[in-house]
């Protein structure tokens, strides 16, 4: 049995969302996180959010690196601090007998950070690494480089929260304290999944007194522009030889606070199962690479789609020709009765499956608190069945247009090139 | 919550894991068969990967159960549900996770896709392209393809040396006839267990499985591997392999042996492992993540049945990597020597409990090392159990195991990237009196 609850009370709450708690008997953990509408597409420097959220879970004003380690181990809490492209998250996951220990420590990281020259060292000297390591691996630039910067070219989106290793070097005590101060200026959102968990609970543990500490402010800021793709091409060639060529169709969607689940439904078709068309078309029938699909960045004010799979240079071609027409057929045939059942089946099974675990959940209601969307899973199932019987082809339609679309590819790919301009265009 | 775990046997003889989720919505069915890489060993270099290539061909279906491929995806769908499979050097699991609603059909579904009928060529030559496209995507990943060939050479001359996902030569080699036979010599179910785990009807569920899977023949003996045992190290060795990558970041790893599941050192050797790699307050984060001396640093622990591997890896600019290498090896020195009390026990045990809670909560998870641990142990075993187990071991126990498995240091030492000729690696000041020698 679901619960929900809310916290409201007699205190003035202005400078909170409402916050969701939901408990669940079958969970043995408790989770709860906060998340701020700010990130890496907002930043005064390139990276200092990830930063930030890293040395804030390291330590605080009253424990040092060591002291707050053997402090949260000692509760068996489990506690990350990061930074996405449009958020910035805090999560913590604890024994359902140390929630208040754990919101007390959730306390002292927003409100009690201390920042020290020497952290910023050991934080950044890991983030660069990082990005080599990124670079290093082919799929990883594909997903965290390229298809952002062909899709959305000059935009804040486009700014990695790992930043870059010129900005990296220049990131001080005093920038990361106006940061912070940015950081807490804004109005959260708050959620919680878990066993045998409650408003009350919660309020005990201090958690209206901490929520009423931060601002007002809201993200008005759009981190994305119109589109003007034109069918944009980006070939990156990763920093070591490459085996495959990694392959990205990419498609512009919309702002997700409409709850567009035609989209959901969409994406379901072309990659919800094992028998969706990507799979079976792309590996089952024509063998061309191991893990095909269709995956799906939702963020403040947009959604990104991206077609993407590892294939040999020699079969990049037939790769990227079956792509387009089998995303083309989506959109302009009808789809079959039994495989719309499936496809809506596969749509709604990821929001049963994701209570199954406290911290998915979790970050699967915060992730829809941060984008303005539907929570509530009998909710989200409803509006995807009712999708199914809507013209949702129209709507998706709409979205696969030359300033909405472009590829992305990494490693040698033979003449992709060609054929993308040539192909892309016959269909669209 | 507790596991709630029943374990019964159906009347063929074969296990049965029951655990039950109050409130969830899902159902996770797992057969997990004690077939792998393990049993690759000293056959025809054809059946390299066979377990896994297997493992593909599953889900093709054949005319027997009248089942197309896209016939068994389109039903696992249709049920809702995720399903897929891995293979390791010991199990082959299948699994779906669906809609609790669908348990019945689910379980009618993996009865029928047991039939063995015959394979179609078409589709085991398609299906061995894929193996080598995974084959590809894995040499596309350097530090897991440091991992795995640090592996083999941490097991040359044993059952556990054998490369999981075969090679180019042998999924080229390898024939339907051979896969076939392999099948029916290893996939009955006297070398199988079955898991149920989610929110459903326990007896009806049991009686199900009784009518399908239980009516079942099996054969009168399980098929075997060849075994190792482990050995203490007498003398200080790491055996350097480099692989060739010419990656930006340095990867370097340590390999080392240690007893298995089977030992009865096994509970005091998850304790010290757990010190080394589980938690923030965990010597890996300290040492080398938080310090930042290391652009990651993971650990992958194996413990078979026989005999269990340790494999920590980590990445550090070229600049680093120096300090990087010296930190790791420090740290292990630190294992052999640091005061062992009861403060700290009752703080591992702790951050232990507190693991399993977290580890176990999502079905997969916990099927997932079930699945596995089977094998290993000989048995399921509740968290409950475990923890119970592990809170019996002594001071003294850790401290044995420790000299025996740090007391000196034979294994290997990986590196790949950066300019590997610039630095050699050695023993630091003050640790193991030892040698560091290039493998050939």
């Amino acid at each position: 049995m679901i619960t929900t609850t809310s916290f409201g009370g007699q205190r003035s709450m202005n400078s909170i969302q409402e916050p969701v708690i939901l408990s669940r008997a079958n969970l043995r953990t408790v989770s709860f996180a906060i998340g701020f509408p700010l990130g890496a597409s907002y930043e005064p420097v390139p990276g200092i959010s990830k930063v930030l959220a890293s040395h804030m879970t390291r330590n605080t004003a009253k424990h040092d690196e060591l002291l707050f380690a053997d402090l949260v181990d000692r509760y068996g809490i489990e506690v990350y601090g990061e930074s996405g492209r449009t958020s910035m998250i805090y999560t913590f996951t604890a024994p359902p007998q140390h929630l208040s220990k754990a919101v007390e420590i959730l306390r002292e990281v927003l409100l009690e950070p201390k920042f020290d020259q020497a952290t910023i060292g050991k934080i950044t000297q890991r983030m660069h690494g990082s990005i080599q390591q990124i670079r290093s691996t082919p799929e990883s630039l594909l997903n965290e480089y390229t298809r952002w910067e062909v899709g959305y070219g000059e935009d804040p989106i486009i700014k990695h929260p790992n930043g870059n290793d010129e900005s990296l070097e220049t990131i001080t005590v005093e920038e990361m304290e106006k940061w912070y101060k940015t950081l807490i200026s804004y109005k959260p959102f708050f959620a919680a999944v878990g066993q045998d968990i409650s408003q009350q609970k919660f309020s005990q543990a201090g958690l209206d007194d901490l929520l009423s500490s931060f601002g007002n402010q809201e993200q008005t800021q759009s981190p994305v522009s119109p589109s003007t793709n034109e069918y944009a091409m980006k070939l990156d060639t990763p920093n070591i030889p490459t085996s495959n060529a990694y392959i990205g169709l990419n498609i512009r969607g919309s702002d997700p606070k409409g709850n567009v689940y035609e989209e959901d439904l969409f994406r379901s078709i072309i990659s919800g199962g094992m028998s969706a068309r990507m799979f079976n078309e792309i590996r089952e029938v024509r063998n061309l690479s191991y893990a095909p699909r269709m995956s799906v960045n939702k963020f403040t004010n947009g959604s990104y789609y991206t077609a993407m799979m590892d294939v040999r240079p020699d079969r990049s071609v037939e790769a990227l020709e079956t792509t387009i027409k089998l995303i083309n057929d989506v959109i302009t045939t009808k789809i079959p009765d039994d495989e719309m059942n499936r496809a809506l089946k596969g749509a709604q099974r990821i929001a049963v499956f994701v209570s199954d675990s406290s911290q998915t959940y979790t970050g699967f209601i915060l992730g829809k608190l941060l984008t303005q969307q539907e929570y509530d899973l009998t909710k989200i199932k409803a509006g995807i069945d009712e999708a199914a019987h809507s013209d949702w082809q129209e709507k998706i339609a709409k979205l696969w247009i030359p300033k909405n679309i472009s590829l992305a590819v990494t490693g040698e790919a033979g003449d992709v090139s060609k054929v993308w301009d040539e192909k892309i265009r016959e269909v669209v | 919550m507790e596991d709630n775990f029943d374990v019964r046997k159906l009347k063929n003889g074969t296990p049965v894991l029951l655990a039950t989720f109050p409130d969830s919505e899902s159902v996770t069915i797992g057969i997990s068969y004690n077939v792998g890489g393990r049993n690759e060993y000293k056959r025809d270099a054809s059946y390299d990967g066979i377990s896994h290539f297997l493992e593909h061909q599953f889900f093709k279906g054949n005319p027997e159960t009248g089942l197309t491929p896209f016939g068994v995806n389109a039903a696992f769908d249709a049920l809702g549900g995720i399903s897929n499979a891995f293979t390791t050097e010991d199990t082959t699991c299948y699994f779906v996770k669906c809609l609790n609603t669908e348990v019945y059909k689910a379980i009618d579904l993996w009865n029928k896709l047991l039939i063995f009928g015959k394979i179609n060529q078409e589709d085991f030559d398609k299906e061995a392209f894929v193996v080598k496209q995974e084959f590809r995507r894995m040499e596309d990943s350097p530090p897991f393809l440091l991992y795995t060939k640090m592996k083999k050479a941490l097991n040359k001359g044993t059952s556990l040396e054998m490369d999981v996902i075969g090679n180019e030569a042998s999924l080229t080699s390898v024939t339907l006839e051979q896969m076939e036979s392999y099948r029916f010599e290893h996939y009955g179910l006297e070398n199988a267990c079955l898991m149920i785990l989610g929110n459903y009807d326990k007896e009806a569920v049991f009686n199900k499985l009784e009518k399908t899977f239980g009516v079942k023949e099996t054969k009168s003996e399980k098929p075997r591997y060849e075994l190792t045992s482990y050995t203490p190290p007498t003398e200080s060795k790491l055996e350097i392999l480099k692989v060739d990558k010419d990656t930006p970041l340095v990867f370097f790893g340590l390999g080392l042996k240690t007893p298995g599941a089977k030992s009865s050192d096994e509970l005091a050797l998850e304790i010290l492992m757990s010190y080394i790699t589980l938690g923030k307050s965990s010597l890996l984060q300290e040492k080398l993540v938080r310090s930042g001396v290391c652009a990651f640093a993971t650990s992958f622990t194996q413990v078979y049945e026989d005999l269990g591997n340790l494999v920590l890896l980590a990445g550090a600019p070229p600049q680093i990597y120096p300090q990087a290498h010296e930190e790791t090896m420090k740290m292990l020195y630190h294992v052999l020597n640091m005061e062992l009390t009861e403060e700290w026990l009752e703080n591992i045990l702790n951050r232990i409990d507190y693991d399993y809670r977290s580890s176990s909560e999502e079905p997969m998870d916990m099927l997932s090392s079930q699945s596995t641990d089977y094998w290993r142990k000989g048995k399921f075993e509740s968290m409950e159990e475990r923890l119970a187990h592990l809170r019996s071991v002594t001071l003294d126990d850790i401290d044995r195991v420790r000299k025996q498995v740090f007391g000196n240091l034979e294994g290997i030492y990986g590196l790949m990237g950066g300019d590997t000729n610039a630095f050699t690696p050695q023993f630091p000041e003050n640790t193991w009196n030892g040698t560091f020698q290039m493998k050939q």
